[in-house]
This record gives structure tokens, C-alpha cells and sequence, in this order.
């Protein structure tokens, strides 16, 4: 750009819309884009393909056939329906459990807090600079049978049998997802929050609505954006996680991760794994685009009002 | 007034009570640490060095420990570059097939590790005939972290004012200019936000950590091995702890010194 | 900027965002540019790919000395993962499996057979060991070398499982509910399953034993704590007396002992059942003359001995036997002889109809 455009800024614009804005746009997004389409394309493509070949032994077979989804619907696929339902309806709790708790902590950091706030946000990884196993360890011993609430309960009289409820259950798995996504949920919230330009806050107290009225009215619709990513980062791979479910999920801690990974492995069925992992894709994908829409139109609604 | 008193202990309350929810179990980990028993039970055996002088001597969870700090760090500063970029493109420019390209962008949170990680390891060694590396592990995790990336800075720069940077182009700054004198500093916490969080999924990945790496093993490789022998896991813990309480100290260091700097000048500190 | 700086500038409240932006900059891109590849000069070594543990210099002390250096060793926490890996093209020596494990290595086809008259220790293996399942190809050809032998049985806790006879079924005592548990391996606990019910093969169940087999795991479902994936998490449940009886492995007999933790290792009415993990050479290895080499190291006596006194496993050499006291010996449940020993018990077998065994399994976990 020379001088002279850049001290005219009426000749400057004219001088860009010559091509197309969007065009710059394309240009910040290419590098991003040959990567996830380069790494991404032959598993996608694959696991696509394979899911509609059928294996024998270590031998998969080029032949096309719809059996591996077929047997979904069969009686035989009842173990597969209960898993999909079973992962995404723990995944849904797990995020509810999770962004409900953190967007308090978020809204915190974002208006009480004045000064450091890059402390506080490293405040929050900290506790996950330790390997996920470890902090299993820890729950496992808070929660365990001899544990610290165990413990803490009998020495207080409370109890005279350990409670063997807390640990190896749901429960105890949506607690300890709570604990290990809780930074995914806060910094993208507490980030969005941040932002808000505190002025529209002011002028809604003059205009005299109530704090909960302005925080409905102003903060939160301003917060979505960092309210859905929250939810999307949390919801999407705890879909998938198979790991908390079987170290604190007890007896029943089966997940459709672990089904998909014994059919690529010991099972000898790569095609129903692939089959498989194509249903919770979809399915994963669906729920995201049913709660993507459903908070658009509340979004316009919003805007209506 | 009394109602907003209210309100604001008991958020304040609610943000201890977080604090604790997040940090308890994990300060658990440095008391086991020094407790004289190889499994993490209560009660409290007696107190030993041990395990910290295991550790010194062991060389593979050192090794280990640097492999997953190096592939961490490059990954967290490469992705949250091109997030940086993919989240401007988005939020600035009405691309055409933006919902397209976020979804594909999104893709890989979506696909089984599992998936990926053995699809990626046939590409390079069937494909090109590539040795594995922890460049092939950072690569794997460059892919999982940028969508993240993406998203964190994306919840930032939406709604974006962008009469600001207009009014710096008017003043005379070139795009570039522009973006880092007027974007840049308004995006700071998600840049933090996103190098933390790209950090952390990176340093704790088994599964595509465990197909792409060669004899180079990462920490969570290691961790996921040793437990076939339970009496090195205390090594472990004891490197846990260790990285947790100097992450700690050195936090209530960086505040002490913020502090004493406050109260010595003005700040433009974060 | 550099680090003088940085301090004064922290202390004095100088920074600004752009700094510090310039310096994580800066300091990441050093990080990437770090060399990433190993520096130790290991790369001519045979590769052995275990799990981490099953390296330590104790397992293979000739080669060390004949070669000054440790094998290279990739890690893994799970052998099938482990054999995916190796499917997918990458590159090792030697690999370390179980008996249960070698049909499917054998049927990927990714092993070369060993020239056994390469290792001076073979001649003093135990003859039964060299003929398990899947150790030998049609032609008599070896492709296993048994190196450490274990049993499965039932670890309990004596001051609190009131045991009247040693059997499989202490793992169905509904007076422990809640505090049993059995490994989360599909064909182990079809197996133990099998046992019970006094099958002719519990490793190879007909459909109409499948479905007796699937009535007596759901039965027991209730009665589990958990299914353990780890022998750590076995033994911590055990110490913490969360657990009263599990499934479990001899090693573990000699940690939690060693941690003053009262335990036993349950020698059951029906049979111990054993198995045994060995070496296996890959077919594009590298460094095959090394690989003889540390596979020779690995059957030694004195590896054996070593193996035995620290490891609480036995070992594929008879003679290594020999070097241990008998006092070790039985502390560690090991027979004096082994050779009548693996007449008495129940060898763990492959099952061939595994994919069924694996999803009879994981409905009785999902409750389908």
C-alpha cells in the first residue's frame, strides 16, 4: 500500500473492493484448512468405505453389503442401540453438569475480578498439568471406600458402614468428567463474557432493570458464543471417551468407544467398528445441529423481543 | 444495595467453592507423594523421599516427561496460530461456505481417535515410508487442538467492534498494523486462553500419542505402560506432584511480583 | 527481551500484553526447534517392544554386556494396540505377547520364524512350553520363545474373606457383594465362567455352554465392584480393602505382600490357571541378528533368577530354577518343578470364537 492510499482512505477502499473482501478471508483460513484436509480426508474417506466392506479373519473384503448398519436394527444390534444411547445421554449430563457449574466461575473472573486475570486463567489449568490418570488416583481415594469422605463421615459419626454409592457409577463418572473439562468449559465462557462492553450493562441499570432481568437481557445472549463452544467442546469427544467409564464407571462403565475399538481390535470386525463409528458421528453431528438450530431461533426470537 | 451485596458473596462463595472442587484432589497428589506406600490408599503409612529419588533415577519418565513437553508447547503455539487466523477469517470476512468450513474444521473432534490414529500411521509409513517421530505425534495433535483453538477465539473476536480497527486503518496503519495494534491486544485472554487448553489436551493424549510416536515414548504413553508394574507408579506421582506444586509456586510468584510492581507504577499489566 | 529484563520489567509492572505475546512467541518457536529425535546413539540397537517395566536391564543381561548398550524400547500399555501398530508398518525387532495373544499375531501374519539352534539357552527350556498353541508353525517351524510363565488365580484377603475351600466360585460369594472384581478380558472371564460350570474346554464353550456362561456373569455383574483394566488398580483396591477377592496375577502377590498387606493367592479346587508371554520376531525386522541376540539373553539362567527374585514370575528355563532357594521359591507360589506343575492346572488356551466370547461379554456389562 503507498502513501498516498493510505492517506486517503476514500481512494484505499475503493481501490480493495476491487476484489472481493472475502478474499483476504480465504486467504487466513487456507493454512488451516490444508491441514485438516490433508490429515483428515483418507481417515474420513476410509473409515466411510470400510464401513460398508465385511472382514474374515485379518481380511477385509471389497465386497459392498449395508450389513454392518442393517444389523443395527436387528435384535442382535441391541447391545450396539443401548451404547449409542447410553454414551450420548452421559456425554449430554456430563456437559450440562459441567458448563452449568462453570459459567458462574467464568461470570467471576470476567466482572469481580479487576487485576490479573491472566493468573486466574492459568489458575485454572494448573490442576491439568498432571496426567488424567493421576487425577483418578485422587478421586478414587476422595471417594473410595476407605476414602476421605468415607473417612471424614465415620470419624464424625455420620455413618458406621463406608457408602459405596459414591464411587463406580454414574455418578461418580459425572463427576469426575466435571473435574477433567472444567477448563474447556470456563475460558471460552469466561472469554465472551470478558469482552462485553460494560457500558450496555450501565445503560440497562438506568434504565432500571432488575440485575437478574439485565443478566437475561444483556450478558447472557452477548455470552453465547463462548456458552455454545463451552458446550461443544465438552459434549463432541466425551461422546467418544471410553477411559473415565471404565476406571470409575464400575460394572456397567461400557461405552460405545469401548465397543468400537474391541471391533478393530480383538473382535476381527474393522467394518462394524467403522459402521459403528459413522453412527456416532452422525449421530454426535445431529445433536450438535439440532442444538445449534434450536438456539438460533431462540436467538432471533431474542432479537424480536 | 443489600440484594447486590448478597448476590455478589455468594458468587464469590461459589468461585471458592470451585477453586476447591478443582484443586482438592489434585493436592491430594503431593501428600501421596511422600507417603511410604506404593498404592494411593489412606491411611498414611509414614513419610519417605523415595519416590523423589526413584524419579531422579529414572530416565525413561524424564525423557518421557520432555518428549510430551516439547511436542505440548509446539503444538499449543502452532495451533493457536492458525486458529488465530481461522477465527479472524470467520468472524471478520463473510466467507462463502462458512458453515461448511467450520463444520470440516470441527471434523476432527468428531472422528474416534482410534480412527485417526491408525489411518494417519498407515499414510506415513505404507504412504510415504516415514519414520515416527514426535514430529508425527505434534502433527496428530496440531489436528485435534486447532478446532479447539478455533473455537475459544472465536467466542472472543465474535461481535467484534469493527469500527475500531477501521478507525486505525483511517489513522493510517496498514492491515497488519491494524490487527496487531488494535486486534491483538483485545484477543490477548484467548490467545492465553487457547495456548493453555491446546497445551493441556496435547500433554495428556494417549491414543494418538501412542500409534504415531517411534522408540520415543510421551508421558501419557508411559504412564499407560508402567501400570502393567504398580510399583512405578509412585514415580509417576511423584513427577505429577512435582510439576504441580512448581506450577504453583511459581503462579503465587508471578502475583507477588505483579503486586510489588503495582504498587510501584501504573499498569498495562494483563 | 531476555530473562534481566523480564524480572525488572515484571517487578516494575512494565509489561505490556505485547511483550509478553513476543516472548511466548519467541519461546515457542525455540521449543519447536528443538531437536525432537533422540540423541542417545541407540539406533543400531534391536528394538523391543513391551511394556514399559519389561525392559529394565534385569530381563536381559547378556546383551548388555555383549553389546555396551540397551535395546531401543518403544512402549505400549496394551498388546493388541501394540500388534495395530505393528500391522500398520512400524518397525521393531522383537515383541513381547502371551500365549493368548500369539494366534492373532500369527494369523496377521506378521512374525518370522527363529532359528532356534541361533540361541545356546534353548536346549533348557521346558518342553511344554515350546508346543503352546500357536508357538509352533505346520512344519514344526518355532515362532514363540516362552520366557515368563504366571498364573491366574483369585487374590484375597484373609483377615476379611472367610474362606472354607479355595475355589473359582469364592468369586460368586454373594456374602462379599460389591467387593469382587474380575479382569475386564472378555475370554478370561468366559473362561473362569466355564470353570465353574465344569465345562470339558472352558476356553472353547459350546453356544449352548455360551449361554449358561452369559447367565452366570450376569448373575455375578451385581455382586463386582468392578472389572479391573490394570493389575495397579487390582492391587489398590486390594490394599484398601475395597476389594476382598479379585482375579489376579502372582507378581501382585509379591508387591502387596512386600507392602505389609495381608494377602493370598488362592490355589482352587478346579485348577490355577496359567499362561506365559515369550518373545516373537517381527518379519521385516531390522536388526535380526541382534534380536537373536537379546531373545538368547532373555532365556538365560541368570535372567531367569533375576526374573524369578524380582519379578515373582516364573521362568521358561529349567535351570534357572536351580539358582533360586526354594524359600523364594514357594513364597512366590512357584513350584519346585515346574514340569509336574503345568500337568496339574489349567493351561489358558486360545478361544476361537472370540468375537462372540467379546460381545457375550459386553452385553453382560452394558445389560443388554
Amino acid at each position: 500500500m503507498n502513501t498516498q492510499t493510505a492517506t486517503n482512505p476514500a481512494v484505499g477502499d475503493a481501490a480493495l473492493s476491487a476484489r472481493p473482501e472475502w478474499l483476504d478471508g480465504l486467504w487466513l483460513i487456507v493454512p488451516t484448512l490444508l491441514i485438516v484436509i490433508g490429515m483428515m480426508v483418507v481417515p474420513l474417506v476410509g473409515i466411510v468405505v470400510v464401513s460398508f466392506w465385511t472382514q474374515t479373519g485379518f481380511n477385509i473384503e471389497a465386497t459392498w453389503t449395508l450389513d454392518n448398519y442393517r444389523v443395527l436394527f436387528t435384535p442382535e444390534g441391541a447391545l450396539y442401540r443401548i451404547l449409542i444411547v447410553k454414551s450420548l445421554w452421559m456425554s449430554l449430563t456430563a456437559t450440562i453438569a459441567v458448563v452449568l457449574l462453570a459459567y458462574p466461575m467464568a461470570y467471576f473472573m470476567a466482572f469481580r475480578i479487576e487485576r490479573a486475570k491472566l493468573i486466574w486463567i492459568i489458575l485454572l489449568t494448573v490442576p491439568f498439568w498432571t496426567s488424567y490418570l493421576l487425577r483418578i488416583f485422587a478421586w478414587k481415594v476422595i471417594l473410595g471406600f476407605n476414602g476421605v469422605i468415607n473417612s471424614g463421615l465415620k470419624a464424625v459419626g455420620l455413618i458406621d458402614k463406608p457408602l459405596e454409592f459414591l464411587l463406580y457409577n454414574p455418578t461418580s463418572v459425572t463427576i469426575t468428567l466435571a473435574h477433567a473439562w472444567a477448563a474447556y468449559a470456563v475460558l471460552p465462557i469466561y472469554v465472551s463474557l470478558e469482552k462485553i462492553d460494560r457500558s450496555y450493562l450501565e445503560a440497562a441499570t438506568d434504565l432500571g432493570d432488575s440485575k437478574w432481568k439485565r443478566f437475561w437481557r444483556i450478558t447472557f445472549p452477548l455470552s453465547l458464543p463462548g456458552t455454545i463452544a463451552a458446550i461443544l467442546l465438552v459434549f463432541i469427544p466425551t461422546v467418544g471417551d471410553y477411559i473415565t467409564p471404565t476406571l470409575v464407571g464400575g460394572t456397567s462403565g461400557i461405552m460405545i468407544g469401548n465397543s468400537i475399538v474391541t471391533q478393530f481390535g480383538k473382535a476381527n470386525n474393522a467394518p462394524l467398528g467403522a459402521a459403528l463409528s459413522c453412527i456416532m458421528m452422525l449421530a454426535i453431528t445431529l445433536a450438535v445441529c439440532a442444538f445449534l438450530a434450536a438456539i438460533g431461533r431462540k436467538r432471533l426470537k431474542a432479537a424480536d423481543l | 444495595m443489600e440484594t447486590i451485596r448478597k448476590h455478589l458473596n455468594l458468587l464469590s462463595l461459589f468461585a471458592v467453592l470451585y477453586l476447591a472442587f478443582l484443586y482438592v484432589p489434585v493436592l491430594l497428589l503431593p501428600l501421596f507423594s511422600f507417603n511410604d506406600n506404593i498404592y494411593v490408599t489412606l491411611p498414611f503409612k509414614g513419610f519417605t523421599l523415595k519416590w523423589y529419588s526413584n524419579l531422579l533415577a529414572n530416565s525413561g519418565l524424564q525423557s518421557a516427561l520432555w518428549a510430551s513437553v516439547k511436542v505440548g508447547v509446539g503444538v499449543a503455539v502452532f495451533s493457536t496460530f492458525l486458529g488465530l487466523l481461522a477465527a479472524r477469517a470467520m468472524t471478520r470476512y463473510r466467507l462463502p461456505f462458512r458453515r461448511s468450513l467450520y463444520a470440516l474444521i470441527m471434523l476432527p473432534l468428531v472422528i474416534p481417535y482410534m480412527v485417526i490414529g491408525v489411518s494417519t500411521l498407515v499414510i506415513l509409513r505404507r504412504g510415504f515410508d516415514m519414520d515416527l517421530s514426535l514430529w508425527t505425534v505434534g502433527a496428530s495433535h496440531v489436528l485435534i487442538t486447532v478446532p479447539l483453538s478455533m473455537l475459544v477465539l472465536m467466542a472472543r473476536m465474535e461481535g467484534f467492534d469493527r469500527s475500531l480497527e477501521e478507525a486505525s486503518r483511517d489513522l493510517g496503519d496498514t492491515a497488519w498494523r491494524s490487527f496487531r495494534r488494535v486486534t491483538l491486544p483485545l484477543v490477548m485472554p484467548g490467545i492465553v486462553s487457547s495456548l493453555l487448553l491446546c497445551f493441556i489436551t496435547s500433554f495428556d493424549e494417549y491414543l494418538l500419542a501412542f500409534f504415531l510416536a517411534g522408540s520415543e515414548a510421551t508421558l501419557p504413553i508411559f504412564i499407560f505402560s508402567s501400570l502393567r508394574f504398580p510399583s512405578k507408579i509412585p514415580d509417576v506421582l511423584a513427577l505429577g506432584s512435582l510439576i504441580l506444586m512448581v506450577s504453583i509456586v511459581l503462579v503465587v510468584f508471578a502475583e507477588w511480583l505483579r503486586r510489588r510492581g503495582v504498587s510501584g507504577s501504573d499498569s498495562s499489566v494483563i | 527481551m531476555d530473562s534481566q529484563d523480564f524480572l525488572s520489567a515484571m517487578k516494575a509492572g512494565r509489561m505490556s500484553r505485547r511483550d509478553i505475546l513476543q516472548m511466548l512467541t519467541a519461546a515457542g518457536l525455540t521449543m519447536t526447534m528443538l531437536p525432537v529425535g533422540r540423541a542417545k546413539a541407540a539406533y543400531g540397537e534391536a528394538i523391543y517392544f513391551t511394556w514399559e517395566g519389561y525392559n529394565d536391564p534385569g530381563f536381559h543381561p547378556g546383551y548388555t554386556a555383549k553389546h555396551g548398550a540397551e535395546p531401543e524400547g518403544p512402549v505400549f500399555g496394551d498388546v493388541e494396540e501394540a500388534l495395530t501398530k505393528v500391522r500398520s508398518g512400524f518397525q521393531v525387532d522383537v515383541v513381547h505377547p502371551c500365549n493368548l495373544d500369539l494366534q492373532r499375531w500369527r494369523e496377521a501374519d506378521v512374525l518370522q520364524a527363529i532359528d532356534t539352534s541361533r540361541l545356546s539357552n534353548w536346549g533348557n527350556l521346558f518342553e511344554s512350553l515350546k508346543k503352546l498353541a500357536y508357538a509352533q508353525g505346520d512344519k514344526g517351524e518355532q515362532f514363540f520363545i516362552p520366557v515368563d510363565w504366571g498364573n491366574t488365580s483369585i487374590l484375597y484377603r484373609p483377615d476379611l474373606f472367610d474362606v472354607k475351600e479355595e475355589s473359582w466360585t469364592m468369586l460368586w460369594d454373594e456374602r462379599y457383594a460389591g467387593q469382587l472384581s474380575m479382569a475386564a478380558d472378555a475370554t478370561e472371564s468366559v473362561a473362569i465362567a466355564g470353570i465353574v460350570l465344569g465345562v470339558k474346554d472352558p476356553f472353547n464353550l459350546t453356544d449352548e455352554e455360551l449361554v449358561k456362561a452369559k447367565e452366570l456373569l450376569v448373575k455375578q455383574k451385581p455382586l463386582m465392584r468392578f472389572y479391573w483394566d490394570s493389575n495397579s488398580a487390582v492391587e489398590q483396591a486390594l490394599a484398601s480393602g475395597e476389594l476382598v477377592a479379585a482375579t489376579g496375577w502372582n507378581s501382585s502377590v509379591v508387591t502387596l505382600t512386600g507392602q505389609g498387606v495381608n494377602i493370598k493367592y488362592a490355589n482352587p479346587k478346579e485348577g490355577i490357571m496359567s499362561y506365559c508371554c515369550g518373545l516373537v520376531m517381527t518379519k521385516d525386522a531390522p536388526h535380526a541378528d541382534k534380536a537373536y541376540d537379546l531373545i538368547d539373553a532373555m532365556i538365560s539362567p541368570e535372567a531367569g533368577k533375576w526374573l524369578i527374585e524380582a519379578q515373582g514370575y516364573g521362568h521358561s528355563n529349567a535351570k534357572s530354577f536351580d539358582l533360586v532357594e526354594e524359600k523364594v521359591l514357594a513364597e512366590r507360589g512357584l513350584p519346585k518343578d515346574p514340569t509336574q506343575f503345568f500337568g496339574q492346572g489349567i493351561f489358558q488356551q486360545p478361544t476361537l470364537n472370540v468375537d462372540k466370547v467379546q460381545k457375550l461379554f459386553e452385553e453382560v456389562k452394558a445389560g443388554a
